[in-house]
């Protein structure tokens, strides 16, 4: 007998755990013996390489256009699983019988092995029956959405930028848009580096929806917008709003940080030692703490030596100098 | 007694900040390696000169975490050790460009994030092409813990079972926040998309899951 349950997140303790000490050891051995041989590579891409990962993207295009996205059919469950939702622009062709194409259905032996055990992780007194998503919640749909958000949606920001431009600017799509409309301009205009637009998106979420769940990260974008456009100024109180929407978030800390740091860039000794001396009350075992120590000593020990702005390097973020 | 149906209900990882060690912050890191003393601000900035001690103290720190991120997100062993090994190689070139050095761990995990993604498509992409014939392999014994029982298992085996049919970007996303059990604006910024989008692509993973979920049991009346 089936049915579907309900289940609640993977808790930690079901999870294995990888980082053996042996198993680290191992791979610091083969690290350090890489290092040592091929110390810091270059970063100059070999022209081969570049053609090789534009041929790769290519066919990561054209391969995503055929894959079928339909659920791999469980019938050791016992039971069929419905059709699958198909989220915006998804290509599914129609489900084939399972015992008709078998080879077409590959199954994990894991799937087998669920087909007698009986699922239920928590108490069936504490699940919950998932409430139905609000409209903020509520994933775009595919029927509702712009065109533009749908291509967004699917990672295609160059075509989204192409229907905005298409359909009355981009610029005017700001002007109704909801806080979620708002980030996915936000990436369409930073995909398209398109900076100052992406700005004042971000600006218009964290001025008008303040309350929205997207308006902490969007301070935070903003704070390293403008400092990568080095409106150090402006990108200080950027990281101060999202500190003052996320108090708890996690990167209220970096965000304090950021805030010292863009005050000295500014050259204003006094606020970036207030701010100094805030981050050392707040985090006082914090990753910044021994070096936010050392300039307010240098600071306060050499009043005359300039702000330390040659050794901040700006529009920092956790996923700063990603390879992209 | 007719089996009732139910949906799945996730539990908002959003609401308590003490669930999860976050990836940058007042982190106390565990004294192995060289320089335990250190911060991950300091030993970026002593490894990006050539000090071989401070990245071993940076890998001992973090290889952990980005053994388990990799297992997690791809579902499996297979060479996660390589892609360690080449998030580390990666994030050594190129420790010059970290803008906020105290927040290596985060930008590690991002760099996982991309390599196991590239590998979730190339997978795809070679499936679609016919080169192989099977999808994602899902070693249930490297995702669960030997002290699972039978139950946890069969959890564990279904989820990944699912996961494995749906776009890599919404099951990257799911599996950051509810196995990983991130913030929504760490899963955005490991990511590296708005937290909207986040959203959106936990949301369909969670739609596919709830809707495809299935438990087989033996039902008795209370």
């Amino acid at each position: 007998m089936s049915d579907r349950r309900s289940f609640s997140e993977i808790p930690a303790e079901l999870l294995r755990e990888h980082g053996a000490e042996e198993r680290v050891e191992r791979g610091w051995q083969r690290l350090a013996g890489e290092l040592s041989t091929a110390p810091r590579r270059r970063r100059a891409i070999p022209p081969m390489l570049a053609v090789a990962a534009a041929t790769f993207a290519f066919g990561v295009v054209v391969g995503s256009r055929w894959l079928p996205r339909e659920p791999l059919p469980l019938p050791a469950l016992g039971a069929e699983p419905a059709e699958a939702p198909k989220p915006a622009g998804q290509r599914v062709a129609p489900t084939p019988p399972s015992s008709s194409h078998p080879e077409s259905t590959p199954r994990s032996p894991q799937a087998h092995r669920v087909s007698a055990r009986r699922v239920e992780l928590a108490p069936r007194g504490e699940v919950e029956l998932a409430p139905a998503p609000t409209a903020e919640e509520a994933p775009a749909s595919t029927a509702s959405a712009a065109p533009w958000q749908r291509l967004a949606d699917e990672g295609q920001y160059a075509q989204a930028l192409v229907s905005l431009e298409a359909n009355g600017g981009f610029d005017a799509a700001l002007l109704d848009a909801t806080a979620d409309q708002l980030m996915s301009l936000v990436d369409v205009a930073r995909a398209t580096g398109q900076r100052q637009r992406a700005i004042t998106a971000l600006r218009r979420i964290v001025s008008e929806h303040g309350a929205d769940p997207n308006a902490p990260v969007a301070a935070w974008m903003l704070g390293n917008e403008l400092a990568k456009g080095r409106d150090f100024s402006g990108a200080e109180q950027a990281f101060a709003m999202y500190r003052a929407l996320s108090p708890g978030g996690d990167f209220a800390e970096d965000a304090l940080a950021r805030q010292v740091d863009m005050a000295a860039e500014q050259g204003n000794r006094d606020h970036a030692r207030r701010l100094a001396e805030q981050y050392l009350k707040e985090f006082p075992d914090g990753p910044r703490t021994a070096d936010i120590q050392a300039e307010l000593e240098r600071w306060g020990h050499a009043p005359g030596t300039p702000a330390p702005s040659s050794e901040r390097e700006l529009g920092a973020s956790p996923d700063a100098g990603l390879p992209r | 007694m007719a089996a009732e149906p139910a949906h799945l209900r996730l539990v908002s990882a959003g609401d308590d900040p003490e669930r999860r060690e976050p990836l940058s912050g007042t982190v106390r890191r565990p004294s192995v390696g060289p320089y335990p003393e250190l911060g991950d601000a300091q030993l970026v900035a002593l490894a990006s000169n050539g000090e071989a001690a401070a990245l071993e103290a940076l890998y001992r720190r973090h290889a952990p975490f980005a053994l388990n991120l990799a297992v997690r997100l791809q579902g499996s062993a297979a060479d996660v050790e390589d892609v360690v090994h080449d998030a580390f190689l990666r994030a050594h070139e190129r420790l010059d460009s970290l803008r906020e050095p105290a927040a290596f761990r985060a930008w590690l995990g991002s760099i996982i994030v991309r390599m196991i993604r590239t590998r979730m498509r190339r997978r795809r992409l070679l499936r679609a092409l016919g080169f192989v014939h099977q999808g994602d392999a899902v070693e249930l014994d490297a995702v669960a813990s030997p002290d699972a029982g039978p139950e946890a298992r069969a959890l564990l085996a279904q989820v990944y079972a699912l996961l494995c049919t749906i776009p890599p970007d919404d099951r990257i996303a799911w599996t950051l926040r509810y196995v990983e059990r991130h913030r929504l604006e760490t899963v955005a910024e490991l990511a590296d998309c708005s937290l909207a989008t986040a959203k959106r692509r936990i949301q369909r993973a969670q739609a596919f899951l709830s809707e495809h979920f299935v438990s087989t049991i033996a039902e008795t009346s209370p």
